[in-house]
């Protein structure tokens, strides 16, 4: 039985050069690819999303250890089977259109790929044929918008309705969020969810894809 | 290159009064000591007064100017207090600021039921027990007057329950003389000798003059004890503006300044150079409720102006820190306490104290000790001021992120996260949604938790038990002696 927790504390770290060490060590000692993946890095990930939720941790320590838990996966995903490769799963985000506020969408962003997922950032003043464009292209498991204005916020429903148009609609969750956005907008526009801030949503993107 | 003719604001820079107004301030408080002078109920600081040139008539106290400076001149500019084992400093000196605890309280709130009720000594060990965990606190005190031992001996029993779980400096009032030289046996206990404890001492003693103009003879008794044994003492008058002193703020701080400088004066010239910190208190009595006020804008005028004061006499000040006249952590208790500590910072007062009091000091709370931390963590933030230099301008990062990047991943970032911005420990700064989720918790609710958390941690006394052996027979002789 391999112990993750040296490797656990240099994600918490932020120090990528613990984090290849130890999972070179573990490697040497007969680890799984697939162990070292879920015990040791999603499950050293957790740790930090829970540490910042509970304000034990601040966002910029949460970024680093995002990257050093990268650092881990650069190592470990070539060495998964095919069918772990897939990791835990896929989402495209951006900002609606006619908004280009950026800041918030990109914390989810970071904070989702610190968690094992792919992300694939549209950027900002995204029209709504470029996120159908992107459902097709990515075939993602879910797909963020963010607005941060009332006026742009309508924008979201007019995105799920081409969803809808085109025949995507069940092939994707989709998530809101932003300042303005609440729960009960969320479910007027017929969105699948909605978190307040970017720690919920990682904890909201992981029951999503779990369901 | 060189950047030339600079001034750099290390901290915010604050002034209520003109060189001329302290002058008049000092002027005047000369001509109450020449002119009306004190009255002195102490047989030994009437014949030091007589013997150091002041003119006597029964027990009347005229003082002339010279003998107030050479008062002001003797007594030292700087005094540094250790805590009992060398760890916690509270350096008193032209604008340090330090925090600490408050003397003596009758009332206590509990911490589970929040009932009001006096003061035990279990309370003094837990509130020793909380201070020790409070990172902003530099001082800590009995807080309290132990209700369950007899009034004659309460200092030595608040010295030792202050002391069991606590090693910060130890800010205490005593009875009288004999109790202070007690007191000082107790910490000798410690030092290894009085000259040690003279050298670094771990205590700072509180007692006061009666306003107007009077010398108490148990007051004067245990000042001239802690001259003799050079431990540090604040003897602040506590003027309450149209009732021990005139209704006028600059009446009041002359003849509270009057007071003061009698009492440092009897102080010197038993034992010159001996350590001195200056606090009158002058705030207002509330005509409608005769409460003296700790709260609101009256006292921080005078503290803004006691400030300037003792740095036009060079003298260690003491000073006010998360005061409220509130009787419960609410609305004006984090307003009055908030804005206290700011203006006795801005005035650079050294000794602030009486964090964790509520009710213009008649009542402590544990969780008004923990929120008064903070209140004192976010000020010591704004007065670190604004550093400005080639790394905080930061214009080779804004070059590189430019339009549209983020600063969220950059080193600089990292690094200056924490120092640069501020976090609390209890107040919100969840989005409504997010703080509704767990549970629409108010600042009360996290302070009470966090107040539970401590006394519930299992933590080893910090004396050992042939320390107490020693302290209980100092004790068990004072009490023989009162028998």
């Amino acid at each position: 039985m391999v112990s993750y927790d040296a490797l656990a504390k240099g994600v918490m770290a932020g120090d990528a050069s613990v984090v290849e060490s130890e999972i070179n060590k573990a490697l040497n000692e007969g680890a799984e690819a697939r162990d070292i993946l879920i015990k040791g890095l999603i499950g050293s990930m957790s740790i930090v999303g829970e540490r910042f939720r509970d304000g034990d941790m601040f966002l910029p320590e949460v970024l680093a250890s995002a990257d050093a838990m990268h650092k881990g996966l650069d190592i470990v995903t070539p060495l998964l089977a095919d069918s772990d490769q897939k990791g835990l799963g896929k989402v495209v985000i951006g900002t609606v259109e006619g908004d280009i506020h950026d800041i918030g969408k990109r914390i989810v962003g970071f904070l989702l790929q610190g968690n094992g997922f792919e992300v694939i950032d549209l950027g900002v003043d995204i029209k709504g044929e470029a996120f159908i464009q992107a459902v097709k292209e990515h075939k993602p498991d879910i797909l963020g918008m963010s607005a941060l204005l009332t006026t742009t916020m309508t924008n979201m429903g007019k995105v799920i309705d081409l969803l809808k148009e085109g025949g995507l609609r069940e092939r994707v969750k989709v998530i809101v969020g932003g300042a303005p956005v609440n729960e009960e907008f969320a479910k007027s526009i017929g969105a699948d969810g909605y978190a307040p801030e970017a720690g919920s949503a990682v904890e909201l993107v992981k029951k999503l894809v779990a369901s | 290159m060189i950047r030339v003719n600079q001034k750099f604001n290390k901290t915010p820079y604050f002034e209520i009064l003109s060189e001329d107004q302290i002058d008049a301030i000092h002027s005047a408080s000369l001509e109450i000591l020449e002119r009306t002078g004190i009255r002195v109920h102490n047989e030994e600081a009437l014949e030091i007064f007589s013997a150091g040139g002041a003119y006597i008539e029964g027990d009347r106290v005229r003082i002339p100017p010279v003998i107030v400076k050479q008062a002001l001149k003797s007594a030292p500019s700087r005094i540094l207090v250790t805590g009992r084992r060398g760890k916690g400093k509270v350096l008193l000196e032209r604008n340090v600021v330090n925090y600490g605890l408050g003397t003596d309280v009758p009332y206590h709130i509990d911490p589970y039921t929040h009932e009001i009720r006096p003061t035990v000594l279990k309370d003094i060990e837990n509130i020793g027990k909380v201070t020790q965990k409070c990172e902003n606190i530099d001082f800590t005190s009995n807080s309290g007057l132990a209700a369950d031992v007899r009034p004659e001996m309460q200092d030595l029993y608040h010295y030792k329950a202050g002391n069991i779980y606590c090693d910060k400096p130890f800010f205490t009032t005593a009875a009288n003389g004999e109790n202070m030289k007690a007191l000082i046996d107790m910490a000798t206990v410690f030092a290894g000798s009085y000259e040690n404890l003279r050298k670094a001492p771990s205590l700072i003693i509180y007692g006061e003059p009666f306003s107007p103009l009077t010398l108490g003879k148990e007051a004067t008794e245990v000042l001239l004890v802690c001259a003799e044994y050079k431990i540090p003492i604040v003897f602040p008058p506590m003027v309450q503006m149209g009732a021990t002193g005139p209704m006028t703020l600059a009446g009041s701080l002359a003849q509270s300044n009057a007071e003061t400088l009698a009492s440092l004066v009897v102080h010197q010239l038993k034992s010159p150079g001996a350590p001195f910190i200056w606090g009158p208190f002058v705030g207002m009595m509330d005509m409608r409720t005769t409460i003296c006020c700790y709260g609101g804008p009256v006292i921080m005028k005078s503290q803004a102006a006691l400030g300037q004061i003792t740095r036009f006499y060079n003298i260690p000040t003491f000073g006010f820190a998360c005061v409220t006249d509130s009787a419960t952590i609410d609305v004006q208790c984090g307003m009055e306490m908030m804005w206290s500590t700011l203006i006795n910072a801005l005035a650079g007062l050294n000794l602030c104290h009486d964090v964790g009091y509520l009710n213009s000091g008649l009542l402590f709370s544990l969780e008004s000790l923990l929120l008064g931390d903070e209140i004192i963590s976010a000020v010591n933030h704004f007065m670190n001021g604004i550093e400005v230099n080639e790394e905080t301008l930061a214009t080779d990062l804004i070059n590189k992120v430019g339009p549209e990047g983020s600063f969220l991943s950059e080193e600089n970032t990292i690094k200056f996260f924490k120092k640069e911005g501020w976090y609390p420990h209890f107040l919100n700064r969840k989005n409504f949604e997010a703080w509704k989720k767990e549970g629409s918790k108010t600042v009360n609710q996290r302070l009470e938790e966090k107040a539970h958390k401590i006394l519930k941690e299992d933590v080893p006394p910090l004396i050992s038990n042939d320390t107490m052996k020693e302290w209980d027979k100092i004790i068990a002789e004072r009490e023989k002696k009162l028998a």
